[in-house]
């Protein structure tokens, strides 16, 4: 036990003088955190919003299915890999302009620089209008489109799924449904088994996991209802609440260690950009997802069913990469690694990633880790025939 | 089922005092009005503003006023209340149900009476539906407030670790920055820690579910609404948007069976 601050006099030091005097020892660091703050908001005030551009690698939309887009990327190599093209599908709860965050972290780019053939899914903005699409219309009919537009383009030859966040757990899905269109599965930070294993979780791990089986089916509906859509801000604030402090100090202390670093600044507000774009998510795919994933595991009790039929894990043929986040606080590690049991050892790879849940895209390290990794696995297991 | 009629003389019992009450009030200050202006009328060297402000009996008007709040809050100033002593770092002086938990919880249980009375085809029912809404508000704010409880004991928990761990002495000698890494750090754990239990898991839900129901009354006010002014409810409109829905799903099927036949 500390000993207690005392007066002058020796009586001990009310709460609030003691709260008084340690301020006091504290102020010339605070004078020294608002110089830095002052340098940061400088460089803030002289930023357009025009300088903070997200995805700017340029791309052509080939193919359109109602609000889906498929995006096929330039070439930034003279030569091309002789690997099979690479389709990018990310999840509706955010966009997949996080792949391409800026010229120097951008898993695209990485790609296109390795010579591969790069495809990426834009699910578009769903409105209310899209309330009533469900894991069928996301799964079967859009991905499953997009997939066959790409394998058409590739002269009929399967090809690479790249499966992001939720877009990860729709491209397993596919592949197990649909083993012939893909050469090769690539998953990040991807849920599997919704219920992982709460013994491992860390602290702060698997939050959302829990959270989302502390809810009844009644109080799900009455989510999905009222909107009849899954709004991004909640999501958003619920994903913001998995890091209390980092999310309440990011616009002060972070800003302040930034310390009028221009290029950091710019790095800063391109993600902030990039986490005020989420979309609400349809409705009646958020109520699966919610009920029959989160709460029920029913793809790893093989129970999902899309377009009338049984989601079979076992069924995926192809050579599968699974990456995760060491430190994500959103998908747990136990959850997407769960793939593991269901596909034959000699075609499952991982990649455990050392950061946080989008760390494994916009981070530094990600670039070289992440992005190496993903090359260095095509390059190795989908030599194109 | 309660009886309605309860509700509503119950209601109109608490207003009843408490307009005796704020008239009483304004009774006695008005008649020292009068009786401060016309001693200025007729005295006119009384009338500086010292005197105008000295005219009022602030002790008798709070009195007054005390007893218009108790109309409304019964245990207003209780006596245990104001003498214990107030430590500003103690949880339990953030707990906002020791200052919300009187007239809601009255007026709740009045308005439930209202609610759940006898309806009938064509009476009342707009009295019952304000009933309704403003006791789901009133859950709202409990909800919410039963919340902050469980938040504000986590940051209390958090700044209780924090001066054990750290003594004054201690914050001194050491970097500031430091210090603050530390403080960070405790509280994150705390609000990790508060996160994963039953009472923040429990606590969050209520809130949800009352601020969904506060949403859907508001909804159901602008359906109504738009029925009186004959405009398309969102509920004709999710109608059509389904039927769009299920019209374009049957035709993306009909393109694929046929582009299938031509391969």
């Amino acid at each position: 036990m500390l000993p207690i601050a005392r007066n002058t006099d020796g009586t001990p030091m009310d709460e609030g003088d003691v709260a008084l005097e340690a301020w006091k020892y504290v102020l010339s660091d605070v004078m020294d955190a608002g110089v830095k703050a002052v340098r940061t908001g400088e460089i803030l005030s002289g930023v357009s919003q025009c300088a903070v551009e997200i995805a700017e690698t340029p791309s052509d939309i080939v193919f359109q299915i109602d609000k889906v887009c498929v995006s096929r990327y330039r070439p930034l190599a003279k030569v091309r890999a002789d690997v099979p093209p690479v389709l990018i599908c990310y999840g509706l709860f955010g966009r997949q302009t996080m792949i391409d965050l800026q010229e120097d972290r951008s898993l695209v780019r990485n790609l296109l620089k390795a010579g591969i053939d790069v495809y990426v899914v834009d699910w578009g903005t769903p409105t209310r209008v899209d309330q009533f699409l469900n894991m069928d219309d996301y799964i079967d009919d859009y991905l499953g489109s997009c997939v066959e537009h790409v394998v058409a383009a590739n002269d009929g030859k399967p090809v690479t799924i790249f499966g992001i966040c939720e877009g990860g757990t729709f491209a397993a899905a596919l592949a197990a449904l649909r083993p012939e269109l893909f050469a090769g599965l690539a998953l990040a930070i991807a849920p599997i088994d919704f219920h992982g294993k709460p013994e491992e979780f860390w602290r702060g791990e698997g939050f959302l996991n829990r959270w989302i089986r502390n809810l009844n089916d009644d109080d799900i509906d009455r989510i999905i209802d009222v909107d009849g859509m899954l709004p991004g801000g909640m999501t958003g604030a619920v994903f913001s609440s998995l890091t209390p402090v980092t999310s309440m100090t990011k616009y002060n202390l972070g800003l302040k260690a930034l310390d009028g670093d221009e290029a950091a600044i710019l790095n800063f507000l391109r993600m902030e950009k990039w986490i005020a774009d989420r979309p609400d998510h349809p409705g009646e795919a958020a109520r699966q997802w919610l009920k029959q994933l989160y709460r029920d595991n029913a793809l790893t009790s093989g129970e999902f069913v899309v377009s009338g039929r049984k989601v079979d894990l076992r069924s995926i043929a192809c050579p599968v990469i699974n990456i995760f986040a060491m430190q994500d606080h959103i998908i747990p590690i136990s959850c997407s690694k769960a793939l593991s049991e269901f596909v034959a050892e000699d075609r499952y790879e991982e990649i455990g990633f050392p950061g946080g849940h989008v760390g494994v895209f916009v981070s530094r390290k990600a670039q070289g880790v992440v992005a190496d990794g993903l090359v260095d696995w095509i390059g190795r297991t989908q030599i194109e025939k | 089922m309660a009886d309605a009629d309860q509700g509503f003389e119950k209601m109109f019992d608490i207003w009843k005092e408490g307009q005796e009450a704020f008239f009483e009030a304004q009774k006695k200050a008005v008649s020292r009005m009068n009786e401060m202006f016309s001693a200025s009328l007729n005295n006119p060297e009384q009338s500086s503003l010292r005197d105008w402000i000295g005219a009022f009996d602030f002790d008798m008007s709070f009195t007054d006023w005390d007893g218009l709040i108790k109309a409304w809050a019964a245990p207003w100033g209780s006596k245990s209340d104001q003498e214990k002593p107030f430590t500003p770092f103690d949880p339990e002086n953030w707990n906002l149900q020791n200052w919300q938990q009187y007239t809601p919880e009255q007026l709740r249980l009045i308005l439930g009476n209202i609610a759940q009375g006898p309806r009938f085809a064509d009476m009342a029912t707009p009295h019952r539906d304000a009933a309704e809404a403003w006791r789901e508000v009133l859950d709202y704010q409990k909800a919410a407030a039963e919340f902050s409880t469980v938040m504000q004991a986590a940051w209390g928990r958090a700044y209780q670790t924090f001066s054990k761990q750290y003594s004054l002495d201690y914050l001194k000698v050491n970097d500031g920055n430091e210090n603050l890494e530390a403080w960070l750090k405790i509280a994150n754990d705390e609000l990790l820690e508060t996160q994963g239990s039953q009472a923040f898991m429990d606590a969050q839900k209520q809130l949800l579910r009352a601020g969904l129901a506060v949403k859907a009354r508001q909804q159901k006010a602008a359906e109504d609404w738009c029925n009186i002014y004959q405009l398309p409810t969102r509920t004709e409109v999710d109608d059509l948007a389904k039927t769009v829905q299920e019209l374009k799903r049957e035709v993306r099927k009909l393109k694929k069976e046929i582009a299938g036949k031509k391969a």
